[in-house]
Formats: C-alpha cells, sequence, structure tokens
C-alpha cells in the first residue's frame, strides 16, 4: 500500500492552471521532497495533499483509499502539516500549541488527558524545546519556533507528514537539524515524510526521490541523482548549473554558475 | 482531580471568580442609585421576602435588578461577540461591529421603531433579519476560496459596516421629530426600559448561544493558529467559521435590538481577559460571559450614578472608558 496515490492532479484557480496532470506515487516510510522554482505549484500539491482545498480534476489515494472518503478528523490522525512559519497572533504558550496538536484524537473541547499531555512532553523532547514550555512563540527564535510547529506535529501521531520549506530562513545547523529529526521520524517511527524545499543540495542528501517541478508540470521523478543533473535543472530553472559528486560518494552536488544571469 | 493548571481546573476557577465579580456588580447596581444606598431597603425585603412593599421596594425590584441584569445580558454578548470575532480575524483588535452585523441589525431596529412596531416580534426580527442579509452580503463578498483569508472578510465587513452607518444617518435624517429621540436614545445604547419580561425573553434567546460557543471554544482556539493549521488539525473550518457568524449574529442583533449599540466592550472584555488569563478560549468565553457582564453592569451604575438628572446613556460611558483602553492597546500591540 502507498502512501499518496496521485494520478492526473490538476488544479485550476479561476482560468489559471497552477497544476497541470501531476501522476506520481510516494511509498510508505520514503522520504520524498518536492523541488522547483517559485510558483512551481509546489505549496498548492502540499496542500492538496493535505486535503486542503480539492483537485480540479484527477484522484489522490491516502493509504490507499480516495482522499475525499476520509473524515476531516480521521485525515489529521493520517497526516499532518508543518506550513510555512508564520507570525502568532495569540499569545499561546509552547505547551498549549503542541497539545493542539492531540485535537484530532480528542472531544470537542479537546480537553487532554494524562497521556495526551505525556505524547506532547515527548514531542517536545524529541525536538529538543523541552525546556521552553511556557514560552510564547514571539519569545522564540525561528529555528525553535519552527521545532515547536514539528512538534506540535509529532504529536498528531500521524502516518505521514507533510512540510513546506521547514528550512527556509535558519541557519546551517538547524537547517541539519531539521532535515535530521525528519531522518529519524522516518527510521524510528516508519513515517512517510514529504516536504518542499528551496535547497536542492539539501534535498539531495536525505531525500529517498524528488520530484523537479515546473509551472505545475513534472519534470522529472526520482532518486536524487537522477533530478539533480544539468538538463533537468536547466529545464525546470532555467539556469546553468555544474553538477559533481558530494563528499559522500553517489549524492550528486550542485553549484551555480556565476555571472551568466544578466545580458 | 481538578488543579489549578489543568484546562478544567482553569475553567472552573475563572468562572467561580468572575461570577462572584458579577454577582457583586449586580448587588452594587440594585442597592445604589441617584436615591442613594438602599442596604435597609433590602435587608427589609430579605425579611419579609415578596411582602415588602413600598416605593423603595417597586425602585430595587422592578426597575433596577431587571436594568442591572439586561446590562448583564449585554456586556456578556458584546463581550463574547468580540471574543468571537478576534478568533475569526486573527486579530486581537476586531469586535461585533467590524463586520458590519450590529449596524445591520441596528438599520432592521430603526426601520423597525419607525414604523412604530413592537420590540417583539417585530424589532427584533427586523434587526436579526437585517444583520443575517448583512452578514450574507459580507459572506459572499469576500466569498469562495479566499473566505480563509483573514484580510477579505475583514475588508468587507468595514466597507459593509461604512455602508450601514450611513444608511443609519439617512433613516434619522427621514424620520419624524416624535420618534428621533427614541432612536437617538436607542442608538447610544439605552437600558431605562428594562423590564423582568424583557430579561427573560432575551434569556432564552442568548442561553443556547453561549452555550453553543461554549462548545465551539477549541474550535475557535484552533481558528487562531491559522485555518489551515486547523483544517489540517481536523476542524471543519468553513462549517465551524458560518456556523460562529450565525450564531453571533442571533445573539449580537437580539440584544442590538434591546439596548442599541453600545461600542467597544467587545473589544475591551476579551482583550483585558486575554491579559489576564491567556488565549484558550475554553477559558475566555466563561470569562467574557461573567466578566463582561460583570463590567457592563457596573458601567451602567456608573452611567445612573453620574447623570442625577435624567439619563445618561450606558453607550456614553463604555465608549468613554473604551476608546482610550483601545488606543493604548493599540500604541503597546506596535511594539
Amino acid at each position: 500500500m502507498r502512501a499518496f496515490d496521485i494520478q492526473d492532479v490538476s488544479y485550476a484557480y479561476r482560468t489559471q492552471i497552477i497544476l497541470g496532470e501531476l501522476s506520481f506515487q510516494i511509498a510508505k516510510g520514503e522520504f520524498f521532497i518536492v523541488i522547483g522554482p517559485n510558483g512551481a505549484g509546489k505549496t498548492t500539491l502540499l496542500k492538496l495533499l493535505a486535503g486542503i482545498g480539492k483537485p480540479t480534476s484527477g484522484s489522490i489515494a491516502v493509504l490507499g483509499k480516495p482522499i475525499e472518503t476520509y473524515r476531516r478528523k480521521s485525515l489529521a490522525r493520517r497526516i499532518a502539516l508543518v506550513p510555512q512559519l508564520s507570525d502568532a497572533d495569540f499569545p499561546f504558550t509552547v505547551r498549549e500549541i503542541v497539545q493542539a496538536g492531540r485535537t484530532p484524537h480528542l472531544g470537542i473541547l479537546g480537553l487532554p488527558s494524562e497521556k495526551d499531555a505525556l505524547l506532547a512532553d515527548q514531542s517536545m523532547e524529541f525536538t529538543g524545546i523541552d525546556h521552553l514550555p511556557d514560552r510564547h512563540l514571539s519569545q522564540l527564535s525561528g529555528g525553535e519556533r519552527q521545532r515547536v510547529f514539528l512538534a506540535r506535529a509529532i504529536c498528531q501521531e500521524p502516518d505521514i507528514i507533510l512540510l513546506d520549506e521547514p528550512t527556509a530562513a535558519l541557519d546551517l545547523a538547524h537547517q541539519v537539524r531539521i532535515m535530521d529529526l525528519m531522518e529519524q521520524l522516518k527510521k524510528k517511527r516508519d513515517m512517510t515524510v514529504v516536504m518542499v524545499s528551496h535547497d536542492i543540495n539539501l534535498s539531495a542528501l536525505y531525500a529517498d526521490r524528488m520530484l523537479l517541478m515546473a509551472q505545475g508540470k513534472t519534470v522529472a521523478v526520482g532518486p536524487p541523482e537522477a533530478i539533480v543533473e544539468k538538463t533537468s535543472i536547466k529545464a525546470a530553472y532555467g539556469c546553468d548549473v555544474l553538477v559533481d559528486q558530494s563528499p559522500f560518494g553517489t549524492i550528486p552536488r550542485l553549484t551555480p554558475v556565476p555571472g551568466k544571469y544578466l545580458p | 482531580m481538578i488543579s489549578h493548571r489543568s484546562v478544567p481546573g482553569k475553567i472552573v476557577l475563572t468562572t467561580l471568580l468572575l461570577l462572584g465579580g458579577l454577582a457583586l456588580a449586580l448587588f452594587l447596581a440594585v442597592t445604589w442609585g441617584a436615591t442613594g444606598n438602599s442596604f435597609g431597603a433590602i435587608r427589609e425585603a430579605l425579611r419579609h421576602g415578596s411582602d415588602a412593599t413600598g416605593p423603595q421596594q417597586t425602585i430595587l425590584w422592578q426597575i433596577r435588578l431587571p436594568r442591572a441584569l439586561l446590562a448583564a445580558e449585554l456586556g456578556a454578548t458584546l463581550s463574547l461577540g468580540g471574543l468571537v470575532f478576534q478568533a475569526l480575524l486573527r486579530n486581537p483588535l476586531a469586535e461585533p461591529y467590524i463586520l458590519g452585523i450590529s449596524g445591520g441589525a441596528a438599520v432592521g431596529a430603526i426601520v423597525g421603531i419607525m414604523f412604530g412596531l413592537a420590540r417583539y416580534p417585530g424589532v427584533t426580527g427586523l434587526a436579526f433579519a437585517a444583520s443575517l442579509a448583512i452578514m450574507g452580503l459580507v459572506l459572499f463578498l469576500a466569498s469562495g476560496r479566499r473566505i480563509l483569508r483573514k484580510d477579505s472578510l475583514l475588508l468587507a465587513g468595514v466597507m459593509v459596516n461604512a455602508f450601514c452607518s450611513a444608511v443609519i444617518l439617512f433613516l434619522i435624517s427621514l424620520s419624524q421629530d416624535s420618534r428621533l429621540h427614541q432612536i437617538m436614545f436607542w442608538l447610544m445604547g439605552d437600558l431605562s426600559l428594562a423590564d423582568m419580561g424583557q430579561v427573560g425573553r432575551l434569556a432564552v434567546i442568548l442561553a443556547p448561544c453561549f452555550i453553543a460557543l461554549f462548545m465551539l471554544s477549541h474550535a475557535m482556539n484552533l481558528l487562531t493558529m491559522g485555518a489551515e493549521t486547523a483544517q489540517a488539525l481536523g476542524l471543519r473550518v468553513k462549517t465551524v467559521m458560518v456556523l460562529l457568524l450565525l450564531i453571533t449574529s442571533l445573539m449580537i442583533s437580539a440584544t442590538v435590538a434591546h439596548c442599541g449599540l453600545v461600542g467597544f466592550v467587545g473589544l475591551v472584555m476579551p482583550h483585558l481577559l486575554r491579559l489576564l488569563i491567556g488565549p484558550d478560549h475554553r477559558v475566555l468565553v466563561p470569562a467574557c460571559l461573567f466578566g463582561g457582564g460583570a463590567y457592563l453592569v457596573l458601567c451602567d451604575l456608573t452611567a445612573r450614578v453620574i447623570s442625577q438628572q435624567g439619563e445618561m446613556p450606558v453607550g456614553v460611558v463604555t465608549a468613554l472608558i473604551g476608546a482610550p483602553v483601545f488606543i493604548y492597546l493599540l500604541r503597546r500591540s506596535r511594539h
């Protein structure tokens, strides 16, 4: 059984086509990263996978069942979403935010039992924010904030975790830390990780398979060495790059060529 | 075992505390007035039960008590309305007036008054119908996919509200002198004509709304975290938003028909309570219910005590206190 089975999915907003006939599969327990230039439709795709909005045509199956047959709450027990970092308008504490991850498992008032509170504590420990439970989001750095939202997603106990540019605007150490956490989730908890990213080299280091998109369409899908190569990158981004191998051997490494973008 | 750190513990503790505050405010409002304090009359009434008579007793039980209870209902409704709108718009500075719902209710109510209709069902029905129509218009303007974006709803509401204000002024300019005083006084918030029947009828409408809002309190928590996050956590966002708008529209229009437009309570109370007890709506809903009620009872008491002769609408007091507080909060939130 696959985590996702995407068949001919198109999405249009008014007359503008954002996604055009995408078809691919994501296996259970896979680390799958979607890359592509700005406006390629990556975030839209991620939202459709999270059940936020419906494709204009085509079908999405989650764990073998069509996505539209799930009730919203039961889908939330399967899939967690970590959206792009945003500001907090209301002063919830870190613990309150993480505990909200238990919502799909609780009643209408979302009152956590002792077991739920324990799970929230464990999630905070896992992402390394257990020393901050009573802080407000506005008092945290970008890296800490991102780990709060990760902890909420983990606390949700999903089979699949979707992340929208979780490493954007983070420093190098935090980027690697987030990616390491995702790899642990995959290896230790057998979670399927689907991530949108702009960092091609970092993605190549972690991904089992990658999807390269441009203008709402698939350019290539496959293991990093099939995606991170000159012709595909040129086709998607329209710029010249050099590709060699990272010090880790077969994993490809991309280097942009300076001075070739201005007339 | 309920500890004060757990959510149920916080709910119980806050409710008891503010319920006590409301009881105290009601006691003060009944005993205090233009004729000085009436502790003697209260003692007498307690000793003789319903047998106690005399002008003092009439003032206490037939004028001051219904007025204080109506003030409590109004304060609770406006505070809760503000709380809901702040969650819906993810904007801690929103209040029920901002989406034009109360403006719409006011237009309906003024039309009702102009035609000389009774408060029930005429004025109230028209107020609710108009506020529903306005809400429908706001939703339509902000409709489709973009309802999930807070700005489109806010913008549509501000436009529609401005339109309602113009219609209200237009209607006032049309109305005869005999009704003008009534309309103007009502617009500023008028509690002076309260009677127990009115208080009871309003309670029948409000009580189910209050219960429903408490049931939706955790949904409001999720909404403040963003529509997409709420959806990903299993909330049916559009359904909940429409429900919240309907409930709020019903209770606001019912109270507007009774008490007119009383500003700033919906802004000040939720904000103040959030500063004191945090942003969890499961605690804030009961807190706004009782705290908002107590606040308006005290505002109305102030209005009565200040204006020894004649009457001062409670809306004057809430705006005199509310506007400076609003500006203070706005300046602070910029930093």
